[in-house]
């Protein structure tokens, strides 16, 4: 089991009438709503938690890439990784991941990652993930063009890492007459590569085939994540005659604990419906512009039972789907026990930091968590 | 009179094409929402034949990942024009079959006898923006394309409710292959104001006054750039000329094909 303390870096200050008022939290949210001065502190503060998670064990430390909205202030999770690499020794800083089709130099992202890895002693993980559908919007990117994009900046990358420079690298959407970045990653022969995925069957595919970790996003129900991963178990059994072990799965889980049921409850309601109806303020257009997801996939994801966070309104609903996982930490980790034993994953992204929930209380559920929870998981899940 | 409904193969690609009426042909270029025959080309089809092929990846034509930019669909005209024996044929464009059918008439004018531009995309005014499209709901496009919003042809045009699966497969694979040539630059071309005033065919700027998406400024920019060219403008009429005024739409056409 690998344990990742991962913060999504939530703007907790949107007004009251929020949903009333605006009709997304990405890409036309306008920015005047954002308090740089509130910014600060908050930045300073996750990152702060972040750092603690290598005191309290956990085997990563997360971050990962948006833009334009006010879901996550983080477009650039490499700065954030480049602090984490300063602040701690031993826990892998997990990058998850850098969003390739947005950018039109994707060597930029093997030097970075390769300066990340070299000075963090090879702690690196390297997340190439291909962007949120918005973000076609955000970064004017032709979302049709996404997936060619994707795949080409990650051959680039890899091959950057591999291959001795300098070379010529010759695609459809880059073209580089000298790749030849200095400095090389120090894990050989590159930084573990995992990659994040909506459950679009293209990249379930596409993971499978290059043997690389999966990771789900959240915010979908607990059923549809565990689909996901069986698409991508019977994908790669049925196709490439390989079994994809635990440690290749992994749950991005909203998580909280308090001291009782009844008290993590009445903490985790509100925060919980500030990130499903405030942050998650997302509108099917702009989630979705053409191609950026295959029309195969597309009618997949519109099926009924698979209820997006931002659809819910009731709190059955939310027990229902398993949105959540919360509570004491004698009933979280029951819960989880069954949870990651029905899904088969190995890698657990624990998110704390839920919509504008208080801070201190996510350093607490984070902190119960890694002595309360993650020893007893080690020790009774069998991977 | 029922149009004809057939498959040209086009250089590996299998193009739809619908084609109805007698006399001199006249080629139909479509735009990135309407790739159907309609009422407007009925009334076209009185006088003329009209050739109206569905781009790349609309409707059931194939070959859509060779559609990378505006260019090649002009190309691929060029080619449909070839595979139909045409050597000179009036073209009227709508909206993003417009903007193909003026840069045809920039590199290949010895091929057009007239041309007309409809609510044509392919211009960009600094001081005028242009919404966009992608982003929209389907009230919201209503709003943007239709000078009535609300009236049964906005509505039946553009639903609230989802189509069933088989059109909306058809649909978002049209949407797909709009995307592909109008994302980026957005539904324009930068240098094609500047290259304009080398259009030496007689050209109609037919405009739908009321259009909110490219707004009248847009078909006066036209006008204006190309020489000797006539401007049209259709009151209670918005981007889609051929959807909401078809009888004006396509009298406007046929009176300028016959000065």
């Amino acid at each position: 089991m690998q344990f990742a303390l991962f913060n999504l870096m939530p703007y907790p200050y949107l007004p009251k009438d929020f949903a009333e008022r605006y009709k997304s939290a990405w890409l036309t949210c306008p920015n005047t709503l954002f308090d740089a001065e509130k910014g600060h502190t908050l930045y300073n503060t996750y990152i702060e938690h972040l750092v603690a998670g290598e005191r309290l064990g956990y085997d990563c430390i997360g971050v990962n890439e948006h833009h334009q909205n006010a879901y996550g202030i983080m477009p650039s999770p490499n700065i954030i990784a480049a602090m984490l690499v300063q602040r701690t020794k031993t826990v892998k800083i997990l990058v998850l991941g850098n969003a390739l089709p947005l950018y039109d130099h994707p060597q930029r992202v093997a030097e970075e990652f390769a300066m990340l890895d070299v000075i963090s002693g090879g702690r690196l993980i390297a997340g190439l993930v291909v962007g949120l559908g918005v973000e076609a919007y955000a970064y004017e990117i032709n979302p049709t063009a996404f997936r060619e994009r994707y795949r080409e900046a990650h051959d680039l990358i890899v091959r950057a890492w591999t291959e001795p420079g300098p070379f010529h690298f010759d695609g459809k959407h880059y073209n580089f007459r000298w790749v030849n970045p200095w400095p090389l990653p120090l894990q050989k022969p590159h930084p573990p590569i995992w990659v994040p995925g909506s459950g679009s069957v293209e990249t379930i595919h596409w993971v499978a085939e290059h043997r690389y970790p999966f990771i789900a996003i959240p915010f979908s129900p607990f059923e549809t994540m565990k689909e996901h991963f069986d698409l991508l178990r019977e994908y790669s059994s049925t196709k490439l005659g390989w079994d994809v072990p635990p440690s290749h799965v992994g749950w991005p889980a909203l998580i909280h604990v308090a001291d009782t049921d009844a008290q993590a409850r009445e903490e985790i309601q509100e925060p919980f419906w500030y990130l499903a109806k405030k942050g998650l303020r997302l509108p099917r257009e702009y989630m979705f512009p053409p191609g950026h997801t295959s029309v195969e996939s597309l009618t997949r994801v519109a099926g009924p039972k698979r209820k997006y966070m931002n659809t819910l309104s009731t709190w059955d609903e939310v027990e229902e789907g398993g949105y959540v996982i919360y509570g004491s930490p004698a009933t979280v980790r029951d819960r989880m026990k069954e949870c990651i034993k029905e899904a088969r994953c190995g890698i657990i992204n624990c998110i704390f930091q839920i919509g504008n929930l208080a801070p201190e209380k996510a350093l607490k559920s984070q902190t119960l968590f890694a002595t309360e929870i993650m020893p007893a998981l080690r020790k009774e899940i069998p991977w | 009179m029922p149009a004809l409904e057939k498959t040209l193969k086009v250089r590996g690609k299998s193009i739809q094409l619908y084609e109805g009426g007698d006399g001199p042909p006249l080629l139909y270029l479509h735009g990135a929402g309407t790739y159907w025959w309609l009422p407007a080309h009925d009334r076209l089809a009185a006088r003329r034949r009209v050739l109206a092929p569905v781009h790349p990846g609309f409707g059931t034509s194939t070959g859509v990942e060779e559609i990378d930019d505006i260019e090649d669909l002009v190309f691929h005209t060029l080619d449909v024009l070839d595979e139909l024996r045409l050597d000179r044929v009036d073209v009227v464009g709508v909206s993003l079959g417009g903007w193909i059918a003026a840069e045809l008439a920039l590199r290949q004018p010895q091929r057009l006898s007239k041309l007309i531009l409809v609510n044509a995309a392919g211009l960009r005014l600094k001081d005028v923006p242009t919404p966009d499209l992608f982003l929209a709901t389907p009230a919201e496009s209503r709003e943007l394309l239709f000078a009535d919003p609300r009236g049964t042809i906005a509505m039946t045009a553009i639903p609230d409710t989802p189509p069933p699966p088989d059109k909306m497969v058809l649909i978002m694979k049209g949407r797909e292959a709009a995307a592909r040539v109008l994302w980026n630059p957005h539904v324009r071309y930068r240098k094609l104001m500047s290259r304009l005033d080398r259009i030496k065919t007689p050209t109609l700027v037919l405009w739908g006054k009321d259009d909110r998406l490219f707004p009248l400024p847009y078909g006066e920019a036209y006008h204006k750039a190309i020489p000797g060219s006539r401007l049209v403008t259709l009151d209670r009429c918005g981007h889609l000329p051929h959807v909401e005024a078809p009888e004006r739409f396509a009298d406007a056409v046929l009176d300028f094909l016959k000065a």
